[in-house]
């Protein structure tokens, strides 16, 4: 019973923490923007973050350690170095994205602006580091997240015409107006949303903090192939829910405020304030994700002690590379810069660094050294093949598409 | 030639934010491809102007949907003041986002009138937001209800004008 309650908490955070600021915005825009025409993203997107997700688990449980701590060993530190620079960047940009996300969440609760915010969310982010263990921060705000089921319930409440969603979803067209250029970049920016690197770093760090071994893999594997699809159901209903009520009122979807517009015409103030406290959980937890994820990889790369069971003392540079990312993110978002923008390139730049993220991780899951007769399948590598094949070609159209259509306008 | 001199193509501030570094960079390549083209662009051609002021259009009624949303939402009590007091400042920022992108056209002598009538359009569509934030701000989101048909009524004449840019 333990094991199963243990493997539902597991499912239930994976749904809870799939769904990020970079999800809420992308899913919602582009519902707005393009219906459900890009749907089909979002289940390219789920299915290549479980591929690389259960070879990152596989790795952590089968060796005791992170995946980006062999991948220094496999594929040198110049190579490494290069992945870790792209990722820590793109990690780095994305924690922004969250703290912002936070902080426009208590703007929506409170009318007070948000880079009022911003400081005591930079604090608590520090706090909750700096003394909660690895199972609440996993835990605590992954099941908050679930909250965002409202969409679902939302949608059901709006009555949409399902045919018309399904019909959109199934085949896929640039809409009226909308020029094809700019319809693919969108496409880039969900697929990035939806395979954000830091995911794969937390889950394989986590897979350490949490002592993973051979007899965890099977929990690992459920986590993912439940979880992370179910997560993408809530990204696909926050986009049908901006595509039945937003683009009938011509709304491009520029504020974390319009994403929730759906759910208070739907629900009322209650889903209203459901709503607003699942963006915060989603967002805090994202936010702590994605600043621990900044010292995992530095860490990691550099041999240096780290994790959330080590004493700050003993895992010194570990501890003070995650608060310094935590407060550069802070200082980043004072700027006045728009969290929103931020969200945006967040994710661009996420889709456009996914190689560098995904190809150590298949060289990994097929190093017999490490994992013994657990190496890959066949199939596994044909499929992890084509999914390399497609981000080489997202990274490189990637700055091309965002200087054609002026980054999606 | 224009009174305006050599200009930057409108662009607009919707979505990805200026002030963020790549986007200096792609604003860096769009000066030197104006520059290449020797700076020579006055007036726009006829569809370029209606293709700019119709995407000003769309980001107004945008805005100004978005307003009608936090209206009827108050209205029908379906959100928090606070909610609904962000919705409306956003709006009115989105709104005014697009009359800058809107005023910054520069018209051929044939859609001169055109021009005219966008933004005196544009000009009331952001009167309509500043009185719904105004009032959400102050008075509350009941007396945020009052200013729902003045929200479509706006936002009909921009689809209506739209609608003869195409």
């Amino acid at each position: 019973v333990k094991r199963l309650l243990g493997v539902a908490l597991g499912v239930l955070t994976a749904i809870g923490g799939f769904v990020d600021i970079g999800d809420l915005v992308a899913n919602a825009l582009v519902g707005a923007r393009f219906g459900m025409s890009l749907a089909w993203v979002v289940v390219i997107g789920v299915v290549g973050i479980c591929l690389f997700s259960e070879m990152a688990g596989r790795v952590t449980a089968l060796t005791g350690r992170p995946v980006f701590d062999l991948v220094r060993h496999r594929l040198g530190p110049r190579v490494g170095l290069a992945n870790l620079i792209a990722s820590v960047l793109v990690t780095f940009l994305t924690l922004a994205a969250e703290m912002g996300g936070v902080a426009l969440a208590l703007q929506l609760a409170t009318d007070v602006n948000y880079l009022a915010w911003v400081p005591l969310t930079g604090l608590f982010v520090a706090i909750v580091l700096w003394r909660a263990p690895f199972e609440f921060i996993e835990n605590a705000f992954g099941l908050l997240g679930l909250l965002l089921i409202v969409f679902v319930v939302a949608l059901w409440q709006l009555s949409p015409d399902w045919s018309v969603l399904w019909q959109q979803a199934t085949h896929p067209a640039v809409p009226y107006g909308e020029g094809t250029p700019t319809w693919f970049y969108y496409a880039i920016a969900l697929l990035g949303a939806a395979m954000t690197p830091y995911e794969v770093f937390f889950f394989s760090s986590g897979g350490v903090e949490e002592h993973w071994s051979a007899r965890d893999l099977a929990t690992a594997r459920l986590n993912v192939y439940i979880g992370f699809p179910l997560g993408g159901l809530l990204s696909l209903a926050i986009m049908a829910c901006a595509t039945v009520t937003l683009a009938p009122a011509g709304i491009e979807v520029e504020q974390l405020s319009q994403v929730a517009i759906p759910v208070a015409t739907a629900l009322g103030k209650l889903g209203l304030a459901v709503v607003i406290i699942g963006f915060f959980a989603a967002t805090f937890g994202a936010a702590m994700e994605t600043s621990m994820s900044c010292g995992y990889a530095v860490a990691q790369f550099f041999g240096w002690r780290w994790g959330k069971a080590v004493a700050p003392r003993q895992a010194a540079r570990y501890f003070t590379l995650t608060l310094v990312a935590v407060l550069c993110g802070v200082l980043l978002i004072l700027t006045g810069v728009d969290p929103i923008s931020v969200t945006e390139y967040s994710i661009v730049f996420a889709a456009a660094a996914l190689p560098l993220t995904y190809f150590p991780i298949l060289v990994v899951a097929n190093d017999r050294q490490a994992l013994g007769d657990r190496v890959n399948s066949p199939i596994t590598n044909a499929i992890a093949l084509c999914y390399l094949v497609l981000l080489l070609a997202v990274a490189i159209a990637t700055i091309p598409l965002m200087i054609v259509t002026a980054a999606g306008q | 030639m224009s009174d305006h001199g050599c200009v930057l193509p409108p662009h607009g501030e919707r979505g990805i934010g200026a002030a963020m570094g790549v986007a200096r960079v792609v604003a860096a390549v769009a000066v030197v491809a104006v520059a290449g083209t020797g700076c020579s662009s006055g007036a726009m051609s006829s569809d370029e102007f209606r293709a700019e002021a119709r995407d000003s259009i769309e980001r107004m009624v945008a805005a100004v949907g978005t307003a009608g949303f936090a209206a009827r939402l108050a209205r029908d009590d379906r959100a928090f003041g606070s909610y609904v007091a962000v919705l409306t400042d956003d709006a009115q920022q989105d709104g005014e986002s697009a009359q800058e992108s809107g005023a910054s056209l520069q018209p051929p002598p044939d859609l001169g009138s055109v021009d005219g009538e966008l933004d005196r359009l544009l000009g009331e569509a952001v009167d309509a937001l500043h009185a719904a934030n105004d009032t959400a701000q102050g008075p509350g989101p009941a007396a945020l209800a009052a200013q729902a048909a003045r929200l479509d009524d706006v936002n009909g004449r921009l689809a209506e004008l739209k609608g003869r840019l195409a």
